[in-house]
């Protein structure tokens, strides 16, 4: 599937295109509308996310200018502009969906999930599960060739399981579907049909249990892929595990090679020190940092990625006697010590981390009280990060997962007032609190439109303005209950622990049997379910909340290892809302629950 | 069905290494290695792969003279191209769509998405 992105924010648009690469798309990324229309016109694309505000051209012109030519591929707008005029504009220019800026990357592309997967159910008219083929222009359904006399509400039985086949119906469900708009039978004349169904799948040749009665719950269609898909799906994590353990022994084959290429840095490093560079040197050097900048990603050191990359800019200016040489060696030594890791062992270390991380901008570098904050920071349980100035923000901002900001000023200068609206319209659950000088109305009022959360005096403690930090996030969740179910419960307390800093009010279980008891007496307001479990899995339970007509709205997010698209279209067939991978960091949850919050009340 | 050909051209062994693996074991297609853009010429014009991975940066001939060469050649214009490189701005995705190009990958590349990407960009799913 190839999808092609056109918003001029290139930064912005590559965090979005690396998320889509993870879930196994090929994408584009253009940064203008001409550039866009160029590509629409050379190549086929799936999907098509389009910049409303772009530099040259109007996104609904461009939309129109699609559709006019006959593209058909879905097309999703992204928009600051969030009212229902505009909504409506959108969706007549021939957008598919529309999504308002600030959005939750995650969010973005799970809703482009939804929209490909709108794309094949409708490209292909004729439903289609194992054997059986069903016409809805002719109302018929075929078993290999051969034609089944069905009766209509037969044909509706059949027809309400094809297109949900990993759905179970409940006998209501099903009257509710098959009965519209006429009197309601009992229960009994659905057990009829059902009946009648089976006998006549039988007799073609199909199992007599195609449809498979869920005890106390209902009907669905019994696929004799479910187990073959269980197993493949639970080898999945494996299979990730031996692709690494594969990876990494490509790379200690290749070490030796990466280590070489280190070595050209820092003998360039140690020629300049010593001011007896050449330019020899100088090229081996460059040329090392870019190919190291290439390959150690693939390899497993996303960090040694961006360290080298790092150097590969540093090295640019002519001549060479421009060259940071203290920032030089400050990033060969890091580079050195990344490379003393594991490959992937970052990522190990991601999963167990409970922290919540913090960003201190400090424009004036007033490193003693950068000190303090950082202290009380940790005392706190917060990693910090400290930036120096706004562009220095911004990479940490796209390279780490930030969960809140503490922003020092003098006087909140325009600069300051347009990264923060920026980064409000990208990540509107991160709080930011300004510690400034200046207590004017309208430095204050500026600061709080732009999308601050809280403004204090320059005279604040330390340990006050990162207690302010903690319960600003605590506000974020607002007590909302949380009910997650996971057969692990170390996994569990984990979870809870690394939920806590955002003041949700958790409840967990182990055993999916106590599933109804739980969520009766809790009432949650999002439900959190593993997919493997034992006695009823996550996909189950999600199930029979759905057929349940008290609960069948409330959200529910899976969380699981299982990263194959497979298990994903699943969970979203039977009624998910949302699905996140494990390994997750708390703060990746937490948002991602806070959205999902904040869509259901909409 | 028969299997995909991928000829990757690129100066860096491990890349190469790695890639195979990916492409072999993930997606189950042949991987041919070339080392410089001369060599990958020589052996796209002798093999006529199903397509072509082309590293931008290159000692002698860069990816852009390549892929100019590539498709300037009968034999060869028509074997779809997908660009690798650790350098992919706007400008210079379009100067390799510009020269023919079917897609750019960027480096470092997630090795368990490469074939992924690579069907996407050529429309084989």
């Amino acid at each position: 599937m190839r999808i092609l992105l056109i918003d001029d924010d290139e930064q912005l648009m590559e965090v979005v295109a690396s998320k889509l690469i993870e879930q196994l798309y090929a994408v584009d990324i253009a940064n203008n509308g001409e550039m866009g229309w160029e590509f629409v016109l050379l190549f086929d694309f799936d999907l098509v996310v389009l910049d409303w505000m772009l530099p040259d051209i109007d996104g609904i012109e461009l939309c129109q200018q699609i559709r006019a030519k006959g593209y058909t591929m879905p097309i999703m707008l992204l928009t600051a502009r969030d009212s229902q005029n505009d909504k409506v504009l959108a969706l007549d220019s021939g957008a598919d969906d529309y999504v308002v800026k600030p959005f939750d990357f995650d969010e973005l592309t799970a809703r482009i999930r939804v929209l490909l997967r709108r794309e094949i159910n409708v490209s292909s008219p004729i439903l289609e599960w194992q054997d059986l083929s069903l016409d809805p222009k002719v109302h018929e359904v075929r078993y290999q060739k051969q034609l089944l006399p069905l009766t209509p509400k037969e044909y509706g039985m059949i027809e309400l399981f094809m297109r949900h086949p990993q759905q179970v119906f409940s006998p209501g469900a099903i009257i509710n579907n098959l009965w519209a708009g006429e009197d309601p039978p009992g229960e009994e004349a659905v057990r009829t049909h059902i009946k009648g169904l089976r006998q006549k799948l039988k007799t073609v040749g199909m199992a007599k249990d195609t449809i498979k009665t869920v005890y106390g719950v209902g009907y669905r269609l019994k696929s004799d892929d479910d187990v073959k898909q269980k197993d493949k799906s639970l080898s999945t994590p494996n299979q990730e595990q031996d692709k690494q353990t594969t990876i990494t022994k490509i790379w200690s084959k290749f070490k030796e090679q990466a280590f070489q290429r280190l070595a050209d840095l820092e003998n360039f490093a140690v020629a300049a020190v010593e001011n007896s560079q050449t330019s020899e040197l100088y090229q081996q050097a460059k040329s090392s940092a870019h190919k190291l900048a290439g390959s150690l990603g693939c390899f497993g050191f996303p960090e040694g990625s961006r360290i080298a990359k790092q150097v590969e800019q540093l090295l640019v200016p002519s001549p060479i006697a421009k060259v940071d040489l203290k920032e030089l060696v400050r990033l060969i030594a890091s580079l050195n010590a990344e490379l003393q890791h594991q490959p992937f062992e970052e990522t190990v270390e991601n999963a167990l981390s409970k922290n919540i991380s913090l960003l201190i901008i400090d424009r004036n570098h007033d490193e003693s009280l950068d000190r303090q904050l950082i202290v009380e920071a940790n005392n706190n349980g917060m990693k910090t990060y400290i930036a120096n100035d706004l562009t220095e923000a911004k990479t940490i901002l796209t390279q780490e997962s930030i969960d809140a900001l503490l922003h020092k000023i003098v006087f909140p200068d325009g600069e300051d007032l347009e990264f923060l609206q920026q980064l409000h319209q990208r990540q509107a659950n991160i709080p930011v609190v300004a510690i400034a000088q200046s207590s004017q109305l309208l430095d204050r009022l500026n600061f709080v439109q732009k999308g601050g959360s809280l403004f204090l005096p320059n005279s604040v403690e330390p340990i006050a303005a990162i207690t302010a930090v903690s319960e600003l996030l605590e506000n974020l969740g607002n007590a909302a209950k949380v009910l997650i179910i996971d057969d692990d419960p170390q996994v569990l307390l984990s979870l809870e622990m690394s939920l806590e800093p955002w003041g949700f009010e958790i409840t967990t279980l182990d055993k999916s049997t106590q599933f109804w008891e739980v969520l009766e007496s809790v009432g949650p307001d999002i439900l959190i379910l593993d997919i493997d479990m034992p006695d009823l899995n996550g996909i189950e339970l999600c199930q029979i909340l759905r057929s349940d007509r008290y609960w069948q709205h409330l959200p529910v997010m899976f969380l699981s290892v299982h990263q194959d698209q497979q298990t994903q279209n699943r969970a979203f067939n039977i009624g998910a809302d949302d699905y996140v991978c494990k390994p997750v960091t708390g703060s990746v949850l937490a948002n991602r629950i806070l959205n999902r919050l904040k869509r259901s009340k909409q | 069905m028969k299997i995909k050909r991928i000829l990757f051209i690129d100066d860096e062994d491990d890349i190469k290494t790695l890639a195979q693996f990916c492409l072999e074991s993930e997606a189950g297609w042949l991987m041919i290695s070339a080392s410089s853009g001369k060599e990958g010429i020589a052996i796209a014009e002798q093999e006529k792969p199903d397509a072509i991975l082309l590293d931008a940066m290159m000692p002698d001939l860069d990816g852009i003279q390549t892929i100019a060469k590539l498709k300037s050649n009968p034999t060869t214009k028509n074997i779809p191209t997908i660009f690798i490189t650790a350098k992919a701005q706007a400008s210079d995705r379009r100067r390799f769509y510009n020269a023919g190009a079917k897609g750019v990958i960027n480096k470092p590349f997630d090795a368990l998405t490469l074939a992924s990407q690579i069907s996407g960009f050529l429309g084989w799913q």
